[in-house]
């Protein structure tokens, strides 16, 4: 689902021309006045979600072929609300998003719903050259969370605290992660493919009703 | 003059205002680049970040030169064009772009870094996506102060995040090409016709240099 969401996409002002003529030159912006800002959704329940920007309006549908949304651009000015909706449950979002933060909204299981998790990502380095890998932890049964570059016994992140996420920067090699809490693998290692430069990556830990698992996706920015 | 590496090449060359107005850098750079042996197509925005090349955006002033044509400078009816169509127009092997004062916030004590991320990075896919090869000039030395409060840090970070951002793009250091205050300023920012001809001529000299695989995909298997 790639619709753009009206509310999520009112993109901070990117260069808004104020027309004063000085001598021979046009003054003109040399960037924004705040930082862009992005939300994006995760369902990482068994059921589909729903995430309604304003009612009337067609929602973004999260399933779990497809559980990881876009990033959305948002107006860091005004606070986001909406509403996830799975199966008969709402659970209403209303988020103030500082310029620079990446904001990620997962819905969670809770019993037989959902419950929402908000995790906001630390200020990161952009670059290019190496590929941006994240791990973010939404699930409190994993203690010590850590992430290990599998079969090669490297720890890419470390006792990363429920409802947080880490990102760095790594070479764009071919990577497998090894999900590792209580200093114990869990679960089998799950293949990222081939990295890329300048692409960013998220691992994200969920819990399920079978324990731990881990999520993948790579960060697309809607357009 | 040796053969150059552009001889025969198509090239696309975007800029902001230091590409939009007359006696600047769009007729030394056009020329310098026409008698390499380029087929060159220039287009400046006033004010036009990265971003801007994806849509229509209505600016401030702008100019055009194509090919042996002069230099034709567009006051307020001036926009930017998608760059998608622009390639499919043009088929360029070589986009150009002279973009890093529009996008440095050089009056804002924190510079934007996610905002620069996303603009940079949304337009060399796009150029990528769509064939061409890239080279993105980045910005020069200026004045201190002066009207738009160019400064020598921000100039400094906003340089070094181009060259670590605007890959598989080939960065072009302008920062390499003067000292600071060297090249005379009209207000901080602008040069002088002098400043403007030193700059293209090196902007020319670095593109000249660049290996074959970096101006055309033509050949690449």
């Amino acid at each position: 689902m790639t619709r753009l969401f009206p509310m999520f996409t009112t993109i901070a002002a990117m260069g808004v021309s104020t027309t004063l003529m000085a001598a021979e030159f046009a003054l003109y912006p040399t960037g924004p006045s705040a930082d862009s800002a992005f939300i994006r959704f995760v369902n990482a329940s068994p059921a589909p979600l729903d995430v309604v920007a304003q009612p009337g309006q067609a929602p973004l549908l999260l399933e779990a072929a497809q559980p990881v949304s876009l990033l959305f651009p948002v107006d860091s000015s005004k606070p986001v609300k909406g509403t996830l909706v799975s199966g008969g449950q709402k659970l209403p979002i209303d988020l103030k998003i500082e310029p620079s933060e990446f904001v990620t909204v997962f819905a969670v299981p809770d019993g037989a719903g959902i419950q929402q998790a908000v995790v906001r990502e630390p200020d990161t380095d952009f670059n290019a050259l190496k590929a941006s890998l994240a791990f973010f932890n939404v699930d409190a049964s994993c203690a010590d969370a850590a992430l290990l570059a599998a079969g090669r016994n490297a720890e890419l992140f470390k006792s990363v605290p429920v409802n947080t996420a880490q990102r760095r920067l790594i070479n764009p090699v071919q990577l497998s992660v090894q999900l590792v809490c209580a200093n114990a693998n869990v679960g089998a290692a799950l293949d990222l493919g081939q990295l890329k430069a300048g692409e960013r990556y998220s691992v994200m830990l969920v819990p399920s009703a079978n324990g731990p698992r881990l999520l993948h996706a790579t960060d697309t920015l809607s357009h | 003059m040796p053969s150059s590496v552009l001889a025969g090449m198509t090239l696309l060359v975007l800029g902001e205002s230091h590409m939009s107005l007359a006696d600047h850098l769009m007729e030394p750079l056009h020329a310098n680049l026409t008698q390499q042996g380029a087929n060159v197509h220039s287009i400046g925005a006033c004010g036009a970040s990265a971003g801007d090349w994806l849509v229509t955006k209505k600016v401030d002033c702008g100019a055009e030169e194509k090919g042996n044509s002069k230099i034709v400078i567009k006051g307020r009816d001036a926009t930017t064009t998608p760059i998608k169509d622009l390639i499919a127009a043009d088929k360029p092997d070589l986009v150009v772009l002279v973009i890093g004062d529009t996008m440095a916030s050089y009056d804002n004590p924190v510079f934007p870094k996610a905002w620069a991320w996303q603009n940079v990075s949304n337009l060399v896919k796009e150029i990528t996506a769509n064939g061409a090869k890239c080279a993105w000039v980045g910005p020069a030395w200026g004045k201190e102060g002066g009207q738009y409060k160019k400064n020598d840090p921000r100039t400094k970070l906003m340089s070094a995040f181009l060259a670590s951002n605007v890959a598989p793009c080939t960065y072009i250091d302008s920062l390499q090409f003067s000292k600071p205050g060297q090249w005379v300023t009209t207000d901080g920012q602008h040069f002088t016709v002098a400043g403007y001809k030193s700059w293209a001529n090196a902007i020319g000299e670095a593109l000249g240099k660049l290996p074959a695989n970096a101006v055309s995909n033509k050949g690449a298997k």
